[in-house]
């Protein structure tokens, strides 16, 4: 009986403790998704009468409009240049013995714990000194730095947990070199090499303080353009945008999930 | 005549060759670690030949060499007539089945069976009927379909043999193969290995460490330890004439006594055994170079001690008694041994005896072993 009473208040004490960490988690996003229905132009909360203007005037303001299609590009570019590379720094690691290679690591790294607006600083320096300022071209550089290592760290453990027998089997079976790299490694890396792409597609369409420095009017991303909007402003079209945001990175992932296991991208230790 | 053969040239190709396998004069170090130290082996065609030996005795890094993902140091490598010392794995033509299978996750069960034929080129349409064929010869034709996680580990094991076989290799490697499978399901594998074998008549090679697998599937078995091939021969040889203490202690159960030889008369060594000095007659054959003085170790099976309630050559106290259903091994403590494992045919006898009895051995001298005392001993 004792016993019983002990698992039921323990049971009880974990639903409330997670109820209140998702609550203090999602608190603020509710918020703003709640405020962004108000029809008063005060950006305020609880909202008074519920309308969908500030979805309206969000959707059609140019700036909006032009830092979407901005985001987009240089998300699409900065996701697709650091799979790449970050395969192929991931596989040298992972592979070959060579000098510098532990520094290499380090640095390829670091971006993890440079300030984002250090990184955007620099970038700005330097393309200043070639005259590129403002340029997409420094933009997707700027990007690129910040999200390697998400993608090398996301594909180098895949690596890590491939079974090198599968190459050993595939070599045996008559499979040259190349054709273990494709027929074999690169299918059993695709869920990590995924994972990191798609890691580093969302962190360089939300990334904010390195695009303030890089961006200039005609290359600015939607974060830039919200944050240029919320110092002249303050009406809830901000809390508009940012729902259109939360909910199209929600559906991204839901969609990820559905079609291509995200869970199983995740968890990539229990893929093997 | 070594020296000549050592050179990696192929012979004329229209001889075929005399041997399936050829090692001459295989070295190889790790760093300061001489993993195989001068191994010669020839291997005939269609022969089950296992490598065994407890781990680090260098049996993998020479199935490695054979699959080519080792270079030796020194020795060439011949498969047929073709020296394959320096060739790459995906050039040989070998068929090697992993402890863990290594079925490629990704494939269903018919394209990794498929996979090493599409390497090859293979015509699409014979792919598919061969890799049929594959299938239904472990018995496998309904799984095509599956992934390999969906089949259990017997299965899985069949479409790895399946895998190796189909490209018609001209050897097939088996890495501890069996050694992940349950015990009932290992044995009814070793007899399907055997059986399949058999039918296709590949020279096999199979790495285990398992005496009993060794003893049950091979032609032959070579023992290793050290880097070093320590016998090579038939189980039944391999069991009743060990070539040094060493594969005497690896292969089946033995017991240990220790002892000097007293003289040697005619065709026999008069032996003194023991703490007690028992006097064994065992005939010369049976000893392995021994001379009047030497310390010695005599080995005998746990069949060829005899139980006896009075007399015995030897005498000691019943510790410990394991029913095994065909039989019961009895343990005694015999003074200037370790404790002598007893096999008795007859369980009705054992049952009778009480622990800490008092009982007689006697040794069937014929079939005893005598090595030096200072024989090597990994």
């Amino acid at each position: 009986m004792k016993a019983k009473h002990k698992k039921l208040l323990a049971r009880t004490g974990a639903t409330v403790l997670i109820t209140l960490i998702l609550l203090f988690v999602s608190v603020p996003s509710v918020v703003v998704i709640m405020s962004a229905f108000n029809s008063t132009a005060i950006l305020s909360f609880p909202p008074q009468d519920l309308s969908l203007r500030w979805f309206e005037r969000a959707v059609t303001y140019r700036d909006f409009q032009r830092g979407f299609i901005n985001g987009l590009i240089v998300t699409a570019w900065t996701s697709g240049i650091a799979l790449v590379i970050g395969t192929a720094l991931a596989y040298a690691i992972d592979r070959f013995q060579f000098r510098g290679k532990d520094l290499l690591e380090t640095i390829l790294l670091s971006p993890l714990v440079i300030p984002h607006f250090t990184i955007g600083l620099g970038v700005l320096m330097l393309a200043s000194q070639v005259s590129m300022r403002g340029s997409f071209a420094t933009v997707i550089l700027a990007q690129v730095i910040l999200v390697l290592p998400f993608v090398l760290r996301s594909v180098y453990v895949s690596l890590r947990n491939l079974d090198r027998r599968y190459e050993l089997a595939a070599a045996s079976l008559g499979a040259s070199p190349l054709q273990v790299l494709l027929r074999v490694d690169l299918p059993l890396l695709l869920p990590g090499m995924f994972g990191g792409w798609l890691f580093a597609a969302i962190l360089s369409f939300n990334e904010f303080s390195a695009a303030l420095f890089v961006t200039s009017h005609a290359t600015q991303t939607l974060p830039v353009a919200m944050y240029t909007y919320v110092r002249e402003y303050t009406d809830p079209t901000m809390a508009a945008i940012s729902t259109i945001f939360i909910v199209t990175t929600s559906i991204t992932l839901v969609l990820a999930n559905r079609f291509l296991g995200l869970r199983k991208v995740l968890a990539i230790e229990e893929s093997k | 005549m070594m020296l000549d053969s050592t050179t990696c040239t192929a012979t004329a190709p229209s001889v075929s060759a005399k041997h399936a396998v050829r090692l001459d004069g295989i070295g190889k170090s790790f760093g300061d670690v001489t993993a195989l130290r001068d191994v010669w082996l020839k291997i005939n065609h269609g022969e089950f030949l296992t490598l065994l030996g407890p781990s680090g005795c260098g049996k993998t890094t020479l199935l490695n060499m054979l699959a080519g993902f080792l270079t030796p140091d020194t020795g060439e490598v011949f498969i047929g007539n073709d020296c394959v010392t320096e060739m790459p794995p995906h050039q040989r033509d070998i068929g090697l089945v992993f402890q863990n299978y290594a079925l490629f996750p990704h494939m269903s069960v018919a394209e990794n069976v498929a996979f090493g034929l599409k390497m090859r080129k293979i015509p699409r349409e014979e792919i598919r009927r061969r890799v049929a064929e594959a299938l239904e010869n472990v018995r496998l034709g309904a799984f095509g379909d599956r992934k390999p996680r969906a089949l259990s580990g017997g299965q899985q094991q069949r479409v790895a043999l399946a895998r190796a076989l189909v490209i018609r290799p001209r050897l097939l490697l088996l890495d501890e193969s069996l050694s992940a499978l349950d015990k009932n399901l290992r044995s009814d594998m070793q007899v399907e290995l055997k059986e399949i074998q058999r039918r296709v008549g590949i020279t096999t090679i199979f790495v285990t460490h398992d005496q009993g697998e060794a003893l049950s599937l091979s032609d032959r078995i070579a023992v290793m330890a050290h880097g070093e091939i320590q016998q090579l021969s038939t189980p039944a040889e391999m069991y009743r004439s060990p070539a040094n203490s060493f594969v005497a202690s690896f292969i089946g159960d033995i017991n240990q006594i220790g002892g000097m030889v007293e003289r040697i008369e005619g065709e026999e060594a008069l032996l003194v055994l023991g703490a007690n000095n028992l006097r064994l007659a065992v005939p010369l054959s049976r000893c392995q170079g021994v001379k009047a003085g030497d310390g010695i170790r005599l080995f005998v099976r746990p069949e060829h001690l005899r139980l006896t309630q009075e007399g015995g050559q030897l005498r000691g106290i019943l510790r410990a008694r394991s029913y095994q259903g065909t039989h019961v091994e009895a343990f005694l403590d015999v003074d200037g041994a370790d404790l002598v494992r007893v096999r008795l045919n007859r369980p009705g006898l054992a049952e009778a005896l009480s622990q800490g009895a008092e009982l007689g051995l006697d040794i069937d001298a014929a079939e005893c072993l005598v090595f030096p005392q200072e024989d090597k001993q990994p």
